[in-house]
């Protein structure tokens, strides 16, 4: 994490030592136990016997026995129609429709939960957890936004392997290894974008120093997205708290640094950096069309290298000359024919660069038929071990340290590693069934999204600064059923907790001290009220107001075709528009770009993480900029009226009935009778008001609409789930 | 500020235990309504007032940036061997010229501080200013060294200074952002300079108007509904607000979490009236409009910057970061300094007086600087290249010394030599004076501590008043 040098204000030198020692013993007792829970072994235990009818299933028995502990009681169980729209809302992020409601009575949970798993809709809602720990962007943030035109492909591979169910055990090697896995295609290409999207120092001018920042980057995000281990936090020295050497983080180091990240090119303007990497043709027509496609960007990149070399020499005749002209008490070039022959030159150098640049325009336009591109990882072909880098710093060499020789007790070792990166060993590695930790990070981070809070309550921290597990028995039972029975099946494992009983529970009602002794539910006796995450909450509104495409964008992305590549001059995202195309975009909100430091209003106010960093928990903090968002914002203005001309043309018989009708469609259950007459006094008086302000009796009717929908669409009704 | 008016909870503990989601934000507008409501509205609104580590000099912050890297040598930074050198070269490359300052100098103020021809109105406020030339920063490329200024940190994102500031103290007005950046930059590293990174986003700042486009016409966003008046707004507000109560009713266990978003609307009602009142000029004096050069084409842009910046003091705003770009001088130096230094130059001498007469200055920390400072030879001497290793910044205000000149370049302005404040040093610095220790204002992230100054950064203590 940075090159903090060799002094720590943090940690004092008594505590220094304090944790050295903690750290000496717990080396001691490597071979046995390690201290830290997370790195023991998974340990299965009896599933807790609990009498009567109360469970459902394994997991109720687990939860209920530490209600039986404490004396606790929970609450009953959640209605239908709360059910439905959890049950809808967590498989699939969107909201049933008025059918899907009235059809679960008949196909139950079980029968919904099914359909839903096999929906395409799925995948898009799962996918968006795992974008987030991915820090998956469509550009690069950092010092130079450059655009990654073609990590769309990446987001898509994630859609589509949560849709397959791709068991998660592959799903980490792919995205590791996939290039060197038996029978490699195009997916497994696709899938180490992983590595591959992470922000990267372009301006940085000594290349070992980008190098090291690159790989520190891809060791974070991959220690504490699979792992829920901070190894990153070891580049500098020995982990202040968890059992992870400085030699560890540089025995993985060596296995990135002996591949090949290609994450396309930098910014024109620094290509003697030396950062630059092609981005990989993919498909079954790319060595047809990959050549030709090659030759034209070479052209084009040739005559910008070529202008732009051209224009800054020119400027710096240019300024000599205003120098000159200064120094010598002169107006004008042409009073010194020495200063004039410099500035022809200097237009004429302009002039050609200008034609340059004008070719290339034309040409741009002439696009030759391309094949698919994608960010990925390959090998380097010269595998080396890497010098352990004192205090972190990149060129205070210490010594070599063999690639992957991991010694973090608790975890297997890595297979010995062959010729080549050790990409595929660390991928073995990463889902060995002897490894502690990549199933219960899972685990834990599947309960969390289905839950609201995890059994962890640090879901990307398993370490010693992280929380300790509430129900660790519980925890161990998920992880073991997700690996043995469900064969690393992620839609197995959520079959299995939506089926419990703790899951199907009410967010509210009579509960024997349950609030009392645990506000905070850390016993899950009641359902936690969640706020909609801010994909889930734009999805609805489109759907809601009849808005919605539930089609993938044709091209890929917004920004897919915007770019034709960075070295062409637009260089970043502050150089194109697609602000307004973005603003009107119907498709579902992962389809989005992510453009990193470019986040639209809605998704910065209803926190959307920083795409910066891996994260796997969101925020959801409530603040004054989002309710002054819901109350004026033209998105939401403009999805209310929509949602108010379908009142309108559904010709209800009166505000009674389509106000029953907006209820369903808003909160899935009708309002509560006090609400309905407030709603109804609203949309009365409103249009007396406005045909009273001289406005034809449609358009008091439209407006009136119009305002019951945005507050519905603001109410915690809407935006909140029980 | 009260010191018996804070509970005791340790910053990092209070927001460790309001991330879990429960009651994460009952806002500060729930102070002062009920008391009982208060005392726990209190306790968990990231933005209630906070107190500082030790009593603050400074209760807020005017940084006024100047993006691209101002000339010291043509603006502060006097140096008469660099004016007897012009045009020699004194390096192995023998195109490199030295260039003198193509501008007078002069001594203001009873320190004896330079100031060139270029600003005269701050040479006049010289008695005010505490110069500081031994500035130093880390990389000299604009988007790192950016990084670097306003986040400490140019190699990860990183929560901005600002955001910092509020963290650590949270704001004055419950109706309005505590920190705010006008007209801010959205290309190099864009909202990083504003982010609050892994600070909890509440302590993010709050962009106003456009970069480099007249504040004049700046437009808030979602201050206003396009249809309907404040009180047919407020009739369909309390129509919602029903909704809400009902539901908060219904869900006892969850009430807290309900009244925080029936807060947060009343909240950002409140602002849609305070925010574009403060920013409404309309009322000021036209006496006061000119000394802060509004009206005068060059000086317009800036001066209404300067001028919201201190209604925004007034109104209890905590960091308040102003920008101006186009300092980056690689050519056409004769005309594009006096060009940038006319923009800024009666406007920042204005702000300075303007404070002074309303009692605002004795608390106010104002910051001018860029990421960093300009060599004194280049190729070509029309421009100045970029300089990191000596610039010049200036303080004034807030506890910090008056008329008072700290630090020096060599005798070419090309390193700093004596009196050295490195980056961090200013960021020690800057929460120093607001009342924060820079070491023990930390967040806890990713299983570490994080600060403003990362293991780094001392106090000036020599500016200190």
């Amino acid at each position: 994490m940075g090159e903090t040098g060799n002094r720590s204000i943090f940690w004092p030198a008594k505590w220094c030592l304090l944790f050295s020692l903690i750290r000496g013993v717990s080396f001691l007792a490597v071979a046995e136990e390690p201290e830290l829970w997370s790195l023991q072994s998974v340990n299965v235990s009896a599933v807790p016997e609990i009498p009567g009818e109360w469970p459902l299933s394994e997991i109720d028995h687990f939860i209920a026995s530490k209600w039986r502990d404490k004396g606790v009681e929970p609450v009953g169980d959640a209605s239908p129609e709360i059910l439905v729209r959890r049950l809808y809302f967590n498989l699939t992020g969107l909201p049933p429709t008025l059918k899907q409601i009235s059809d679960f009575s008949e196909t139950g949970l079980e029968g919904t939960l099914d359909q839903l798993l096999a929906s395409p809709r799925f995948g898009e809602k799962w996918a968006r957890h795992w974008l987030d720990l991915a820090r998956y962007a469509e550009s690069n943030g950092a010092d130079r936004n450059v655009v990654f035109a073609h990590a769309w492909r990446y987001r898509n591979w994630v859609i589509d392997a949560f849709n397959s169910d791709l068991p998660y055990n592959q799903f980490i090697q792919e995205q590791i290894a996939g290039d060197l896995l038996p029978g490699a295609g195009d997916s497994q290409l696709v899938a180490t974008g992983f590595l591959t999207l992470g922000p990267k120092s372009f301006q940085e001018t000594n290349r070992e120093k980008f190098l090291m920042d690159m790989v520190d980057e891809q060791i974070d995000v991959m220690s504490r997205s699979i792992l829920g281990l901070t190894i990153a936090c070891s580049r500098c020295h020995d982990h202040k708290f968890d059992p992870i050497p400085q030699a560890d983080y540089y025995a993985l180091a060596g296995i990135l640094l002996s591949s090949k990240t290609l994450h396309g090119p930098g910014p024109l303007y620094f290509q003697n950096h030396q950062h630059n990497q092609p981005v990989l043709a993919i498909g079954s027509e790319k060595e047809k069309l990959d050549p030709g496609v090659q030759k034209w960007r070479g052209e084009i990149y040739g005559k910008t290298v070529k202008a732009m070399t051209l224009r800054s020499a020119a400027y710096k005749i240019k300024r000599t000359v205003t120098g000159s002209l200064r120094e010598g008490g002169l107006k004008k070039p042409e009073e010194d024919p020495a200063l004039l022959k410099m500035h022809n030159e200097s237009e004429a150098m302009y002039a050609e660069a200008k034609e340059l640049l004008d070719q290339r325009e034309t040409m741009m336009k002439e696009v030759p038929a391309k094949p698919g591109y994608a960010m990925v990882m390959q090998e380097s072909g010269k595998p080396e071990d890497c010098h352990l880098r004192e205090r972190g710093v990149h060129n205070e060499h210490g010594e070599k340290v063999p690639r992957g020789r991991l010694t973090i007790p608790g975890m297997p070792s890595l297979d010995e590693i062959g010729g080549g990166s050790g990409r595929r060993e660390l991928a073995d590695w990463l889902v060995s069934e002897k490894n502690p930790l990549t199933a219960r990070v899972m685990v834990n981070r599947i309960w969390y999204h289905l839950f609201g809070s995890g059994l962890v309550r640090t879901v990307d921290n398993f370490g010693v600064t992280g929380d300790e597990p509430t129900h660790p028995e519980l925890l161990d039972y998920l992880a073991e059923k997700f690996v043995e029975d469900d064969q690393w099946s992620v839609k197995k494992l959520i079959r299995r907790i939506v089926l419990s009983r703790t899951w199907q529970l009410a967010g509210s009602g009579e509960s024997k001290v349950g609030q009392e002794l645990d506000p905070g539910n850390t016993l899950y006796w009641r359902a936690n009220l969640r706020r909609l995450d801010v994909e889930a909450f734009h999805d609805a509104v489109l759907a809601v107001s009849g808005k919605l495409d539930l089609n993938p964008p044709l091209k890929g992305s917004l920004l897919a075709d915007t770019f034709l590549g960075n070295e062409y001059g637009k260089p970043s995202v502050d150089r194109v528009n697609v602000r307004a195309e973005m603003k009107s975009f119907a498709h579902r909100a992962v389809y989005l770009p992510v453009v990193r430091n470019e986040i639209p209003d809605l998704y910065k106010q209803f926190d959307f993480p920083d795409a910066n960093t891996t994260s796997g928990a969101r925020g959801a903090r409530t603040i004054p900029s989002q309710a002054l968002f819901l109350m004026n914002d033209e998105f939401i203005e403009g999805c209310s009226k929509a949602a108010g001309e379908m009142v309108l043309t559904q010709g209800f018989m009166d505000d009674g009935s389509a106000l029953d009708w907006a209820a369903l469609q808003t909160e899935g259950r009708p309002f509560s009778s006090e609400i309905k007459r407030g709603l109804e006094t609203y949309l009365k008086e409103q249009r007396s008001h406005l045909i009273g302000k001289g406005k034809s009796a449609e358009e008091a009717e439209l407006e009136s609409w119009t305002d019951v929908f945005q507050v519905l669409f603001s109410g915690v009704g809407f935006r909140f789930l029980e | 500020m009260n010191d018996t008016d804070f509970p005791e909870t340790p910053r990092r503990d209070f927001l460790q235990s309001t991330a879990s989601g429960f009651g994460y934000l009952a806002l500060a507008g729930l102070l002062g309504e009920s008391s009982a409501k208060a005392a726990s509205g209190d306790a968990n609104s990231p933005f209630a007032p906070k107190r500082p580590h030790f009593p603050a000099r400074a209760k807020r912050v005017i940084f006024l940036c100047m993006k691209g890297g101002p000339s010291h040598l043509d603006m502060f930074d006097y140096k008469p061997k660099l004016q007897a050198d012009d045009g020699k070269s004194l390096g192995s490359n023998e195109k490199i010229k030295m260039l003198g300052s193509l501008w007078n100098f002069k001594q203001h103020g009873q320190d004896g501080m330079w100031f060139s021809e270029l600003v005269p109105n701050l040479a006049g406020s010289a008695d005010d200013i505490c110069m500081l030339h031994g500035m130093q920063t880390e990389n000299p490329e604009h988007a790192q060294a950016l990084d670097f200024l306003h986040t400490g940190s140019f190699q990860f994102v990183r929560p901005s200074m600002g955001s910092w500031a509020v963290y650590g103290l949270g704001t004055e007005n419950r109706d309005l952002p505590g920190f705010v950046t006008i007209n801010p930059p959205h290309v190099l590293g864009g909202a990083k300079y504003y982010g609050s990174s892994f600070l909890p986003a509440a302590f993010q700042g709050t962009p106003v108007g456009e970069y480099q486009k007249n504040l004049k016409d700046a437009q808030l966003s979602n201050m206003s509904h396009p249809r309907l008046s404040r009180d047919e707004q407020r009739k369909r507000l309390d129509l919602l607000q029903t909704l809400n109560r009902g539901k908060a009713a219904r869900l006892p266990e969850n009430q807290s979490e309900v009244e925080a978003v029936i807060e947060s609307f009343e909240l950002g009602f409140r602002m849609q009236k305070a925010l574009p009142a403060v920013m409404d000029i309309s009322g000021e004096d036209p006496r006061t409009l000119g000394l802060y050069g509004i009206g005068q084409s060059a000086s317009d842009s800036f001066g209404r910057q300067c001028l919201l910046a201190r209604r925004m003091a007034e109104s209890g705003v905590r960091f308040i970061q102003l920008n101006d770009g186009d300092w980056d001088h690689h050519g056409g130096l004769a005309g594009n300094m006096p060009k940038a230094c006319g923009r800024i130059d009666k406007p920042i001498a204005g702000l300075i007086q303007d404070l002074k007469q309303r009692g605002l200055f004795d608390d106010t920390l104002i910051v001018w600087g860029g990421e960093f400072g300009r060599t004194p030879d280049d190729g070509t001497r029309d421009g100045r290249g970029h300089n990191a290793k000596g610039f010049t910044m200036f303080m004034a205000g807030g506890g910090v010394k008056r008329g008072f000149k700290y630090g020096a370049t060599d005798e070419y302005g090309r390193e700093a030599v004596e009196g050295k404040i490195h980056i961090h040093d200013l960021h020690a610095t800057i929460l120093h004076l607001l009342g924060l220790d820079h070491e023990a204002l930390t967040y806890k992230w990713a299983g570490r501590d994080f600060r403003l100054t990362d293991v780094h950064g001392n106090v000036a203590k020599e500016v200190l008043a």
